[in-house]
């Protein structure tokens, strides 16, 4: 599992550079989260562009992710494509994470 | 028109590099039907929830064991069905549709039990029965 982070502006961006997020890579993306946000501060960008496809188990390791930054730091979504954005409105997760068209916005908001 | 006699069927090992290969070759053969982006996408995430299912349940005690999954187009949509010879669910049942709550603080947000309840939204048809020694499931993915 790929993820390339940087800071930018105070914001700590971790971008996905593999095209899945599902059950074969689920743990070892929350583990990869988990190093690449150690040093992060009150927010975290996860730059989703090159991702075509999530699943159930994909999206737990997104929440689980959220959830291992506590309560002071938040982790905010940019770069959804279609399919993504689907699974995220199917299951309302679209209501507990901030999501942004892009990071540019992400970064502008 | 051949359109209504298009099917495939893949065979692959119960494993999660299984399921991924399973999912590309579906993709690939419905999507060289025609199917709209939008279409590849929900048969996508079904067949990826219930290959997941079968892998992390059914076979659990059994891994690598050949599950089938074939598909055929009518002018309802996609026809799929999955057959594997892993247990039986719970209670020979389906679970349920219902997707879990979100109104909680962030630290005890679910993260799991979204699988079932996408599918029940995106596939119509849904039927499972237990045959001696496997499992069979039933679905159809409508074209819109």
């Amino acid at each position: 599992m790929d993820l390339s982070s940087n800071a930018e502006n105070g914001t700590l961006v971790v971008t996905v550079n593999e095209s899945r997020i599902d059950a074969a890579v689920a743990i070892q993306f929350k583990d990869k989260m988990r190093e690449s946000t150690e040093e992060a501060g009150d927010r975290v960008v996860l730059n989703l562009a090159q991702v075509s496809f999530i699943d159930s188990s994909g999206l737990g390791a997104i929440v689980a992710a959220m959830k291992q930054l506590g309560k002071d730091r938040r982790l905010d979504l940019a770069g959804l494509n279609e399919d993504v954005d689907r699974v995220f409105r199917l299951t309302r997760m679209d209501t507990v994470f901030k999501i942004h068209q892009s990071l540019g916005d992400a970064l502008a908001g | 028109m051949s359109e209504n006699n298009i099917c495939f069927s893949v065979t692959f090992r119960g494993s999660p590099s299984g399921v991924r290969r399973a999912l590309r070759m579906t993709r690939a053969e419905i999507a060289a039907s025609g199917a709209s982006t939008d279409m590849l996408g929900r048969v996508e995430t079904v067949l990826a929830e219930v290959l997941n299912n079968v892998v992390e349940h059914a076979l659990r005690d059994r891994p690598g064991e050949l599950v089938k999954a074939s598909g055929h187009q009518k002018p309802d949509g996609w026809h799929f069905r999955i057959n594997d010879t892993g247990c039986a669910l719970p209670d020979g049942e389906l679970p349920g549709s219902a997707f879990p709550k979100l109104d909680t603080a962030i630290e005890d947000l679910p993260e799991g039990g979204f699988g079932w309840a996408m599918v029940h939204l995106l596939a119509r048809d849904l039927h499972y029965c237990r045959l001696p020694g496997r499992n069979c499931l039933s679905f159809r993915i409508p074209f819109e």
